[in-house]
């Protein structure tokens, strides 16, 4: 059994430049994992190798030991991955939503069923169940996403911004949820531009730029290693990644 | 060029947002950069049939430059029917785009919350309906018309004041009509009315040509209440050179009284509801944002789950189909091909060569519905990403949807046939066998050939993917069509159009790992 949630070696993606550089990552089981870079450094595009959406030209991702390039599959089985822009049909209800993505990672129909309603009732979207997605305002949108991602409880949890334009009680909804998932054993990694969540939710920080990990750890190690004791993770990221703020 | 036109124009005038509109249409056209072989033989394939259309067009025009048109009531019926034919069609198209001027965003927002005024945005947005309402028909009477005229008979320019006041007519009908319903049944409700108004329209003179032989005699020699009909109008005198109905071929000789009412109606009336209902267009055009916030409420809500992926997929596909407005006028309009077809079948069905014919026809559609349907099920998919990332066998959830989309087809073409099944059930098997096969090449064919798109590809009555594939396809349902024809004559030589449609659909198919690698 492995404690790795994820490992990943050597991982390299180019596109016209390099956006994944030689990466060398590992999220242990059951932490929440905050990966943190300025934009075009190669976050999205790791987490969608992980997810299988994007085929790796070299390197090797295993998920809680499963070799996701040999046998993707068995590794999806385990994962979630929630995009920022949320992935669902504007002509379904998020009840019918739920029951495809449930078909789709094969969950029993009457677990997914019981799941759907808890999930929905946590999120405040029961009352809307039954109304069209196209409807929902992007918030909504973003709960219903998360849902379908939760709907398997998935053991590994991808989020991709997933607070961007959330208002206050939404994106509260959110991270209580996700801390919940992590409380009940999940794995959480999640990319932000909101520092401040990155701050208070994670357990550690990845910080990644040109594809490449640039440091890792808790707060403290990331402080500790900027050399800025009691600084905030804007001053250590900043300093980090070598932005002229001036 | 374009764009020194606009800057020459004053700003914030119609002219101006005119040409400004047109200069963004004609940057959309041009698409990609690069060269490709298969743009290449489309040019070719274009150039071909312009060469056609102009060839065709001199040489009718030659003719008809060496005699005067009679006015007879002959005439005057055959003028008045291609009018009536022509501004249906034209109806039908200014109504889906006066739906798309109210609901389609592009710059609207932009215009309506510039200071320019509602009406100028209402004008460019009905002078371009206008325009993409005739512009066919004009390109295709161009070379007739500069033949004639210089060979003498410049009464033909008024072909272009005639085409071009019944697209005027049909504007401003099509934008009436649109804003009428919005106001009457809001606007949820009225885009999916008005589109499938527009395809019964589009669809009505079909119908029409179709009364033929619904009201064909008995007798066998071809006489028809529709012929009897028209020979007997031939004698009226409103048919009669000085009669209302000769008006439009009186028009065409450029008679000046015809030809200025004639022109001076389609304009009179264009004018008329582009000034009165440009204020209540912005109003409009604001309320049909707000048109997908309002909560559409679906019943059943809380009922059991569907358990395994097919079951899940299936409900999907079929839901979103049903609750797509666009695609269901679009396969109204099919329908509305159908049904005829079904009926004059089970009139004839024991009748000669009509059911030999109509079965073919019906074998066809089924295709074309198999095909529109799998399009939009596999390649219209809204959140690929999803698929891509959950654990399934891609192959299995192809094969789901290709069951959601046979589903509708077999409803749809099951009604066609169903009362011919009554009457001659043999035969209905043979047409049954047809459209299973139709629609199955079809739908394999959507699978192997896949090509990621979105719905309002079909929507602009397009399809993405390669045109040679869509053309192989269309000579698939056609090779299926004359296989059945020629099975239900009794023919042996059935099986060399049936086996030419499954080798070309054999000949379509990409493994697994290369359509989803594309």
């Amino acid at each position: 059994m492995t404690d790795s949630a994820l490992e990943i070696r050597g991982l390299r993606k180019t596109f016209s430049r390099p956006a994944v550089d030689n990466l060398d990552l590992t999220v242990k089981a059951g932490e929440l994992y905050a990966l943190l870079g300025p934009n075009g450094a190669g976050k999205t595009t790791t987490l969608r190798m992980v997810a299988g959406l994007t085929r790796a030209d070299a390197g090797s991702i295993r998920v809680f030991g499963t070799d996701a390039i040999t046998d993707p599959v068995a590794a999806k089985r385990l994962i979630a991955w929630l995009p920022d822009e949320p992935m669902l049909y504007d002509k379904l209800t998020p009840m019918e939503y739920l029951e495809f993505v449930a078909g789709l990672w094969g969950v029993d129909a009457k677990t997914a069923r019981k799941r759907a309603q808890e999930l929905l009732e946590f999120l405040a979207l029961w009352p809307h169940r039954g109304e069209r997605c196209e409807g929902f305002s992007r918030g909504m949108k973003q709960k219903a996403a998360l849902a379908g991602a939760l709907i398997h409880e998935p053991k590994l949890l991808m989020l991709d911004e997933p607070l961007t334009g959330l208002d206050a009680a939404m994106a509260r909804q959110v991270k209580d949820l996700l801390q919940d998932r992590v409380r009940a054993g999940a794995t959480v990694i999640l990319t932000t531009h909101i520092l401040d969540v990155a701050e208070r939710m994670s357990d550690r920080i990845g910080i990644i730029q040109h594809g490449k990990l640039l440091a890792e750890g808790t707060l403290e190690e990331l402080r500790a290693r900027s050399g800025h004791g009691g600084a905030t993770l804007e001053d250590v990221f900043l300093d980090l990644v070598g932005a002229d703020v001036s | 060029m374009i764009s020194a036109v606009v800057r020459m124009l004053p700003p914030g005038s119609a002219a101006w947002l005119l040409a400004a509109e047109v200069r963004l249409g004609l940057r959309g056209m041009s698409g990609k950069r690069g060269v490709s072989g298969s743009k290449i033989a489309l040019v070719l394939i274009s150039l071909f049939a312009i060469a056609g259309v102009v060839f065709g067009g001199v040489a009718l025009g030659f003719l008809a430059s060496r005699w005067p048109l009679p006015i007879t009531p002959l005439s005057a019926l055959i003028v008045d029917a291609a009018c009536v034919v022509l501004f249906t069609l034209m109806l039908s198209q200014a109504i889906n785009l006066a739906v798309q001027a109210l609901y389609e965003r592009g710059d609207l927002d932009l215009l309506l919350s510039s200071p320019l005024r509602p009406r100028v945005v209402l004008t460019v947005r009905a002078l371009s309906i206008t325009v993409v309402a005739s512009i066919l028909y004009v390109l295709l009477v161009t070379p007739f018309v500069i033949t004639a005229s210089v060979l003498g008979r410049p009464e033909w320019l008024s072909l272009f004041v005639i085409l071009i006041s019944l697209s005027m007519v049909a504007t401003a009908l099509g934008i009436l009509m649109t804003m009428g319903l919005f106001a009457l049944i809001g606007p949820r409700k009225t885009r999916v009315v008005a589109q499938v108004i527009a395809a019964l329209v589009g669809g009505l003179m079909f119908i029409l040509s179709q009364a033929y032989n619904f009201t064909r005699h008995e007798d066998g020699h071809g006489s028809s209440g529709v012929s009897d009909l028209a020979l007997s109008l031939t004698g009226s005198p409103l048919l009669a050179p000085s009669g209302p109905l000769a008006w439009p071929v009186r028009a065409l000789t450029a008679s000046p009284l015809p030809l200025a009412v004639i022109g001076g109606i389609g304009l009179i009336l264009f004018v008329l509801v582009v000034r009165s209902l440009g204020p209540r267009f912005a109003k409009d055009a604001a309320a049909a944002v707000g048109e997908k916030s309002i909560p559409a409420r679906t019943k059943g809500a809380d009922g059991a789950f569907a358990d395994g992926l097919t079951r899940a997929m299936v409900r999907k596909e079929l839901r979103l189909l049903a609750r797509d407005p666009q695609l269901i006028s679009q396969i109204l309009l099919r329908i509305v091909y159908l049904i005829p077809l079904g009926v004059v079948l089970f009139k004839n069905a024991h009748a000669g060569t009509t059911p030999i014919l109509l079965s073919s026809a019906i074998v066809f559609m089924a295709g074309q519905l198999a095909g529109s349907f799998a399009w939009i099920a596999i390649s219209a998919e809204d959140s690929p990403d999803l698929l891509r990332s959950a654990p399934i066998d891609r192959a299995l959830a192809d094969r789901a949807k290709l069951i959601a989309a046979l589903i509708p087809t077999f409803v749809l073409t099951g009604i066609a046939i169903g009362g011919f099944a009554v009457m001659a059930p043999l035969k209905a098997v043979v047409v049954a066998i047809g459209c299973v096969c139709a629609a199955a090449s079809s739908g394999l064919i959507q699978i192997w050939r896949q090509k990621p798109a979105t719905r309002k590809t079909f929507n602009q009555r397009q399809r993405g993917g390669s045109w040679l594939v869509n053309i192989v396809e269309m000579l698939v349902q056609a090779g299926w069509g004359g296989a059945t024809a020629m099975a239900l004559a009794g023919l042996f030589w059935a099986a060399i159009p049936a086996a030419l449609a499954l080798l070309a659909t054999l000949a379509l198919y990409r493994s697994p790992q290369k359509r989803w690698e594309s």
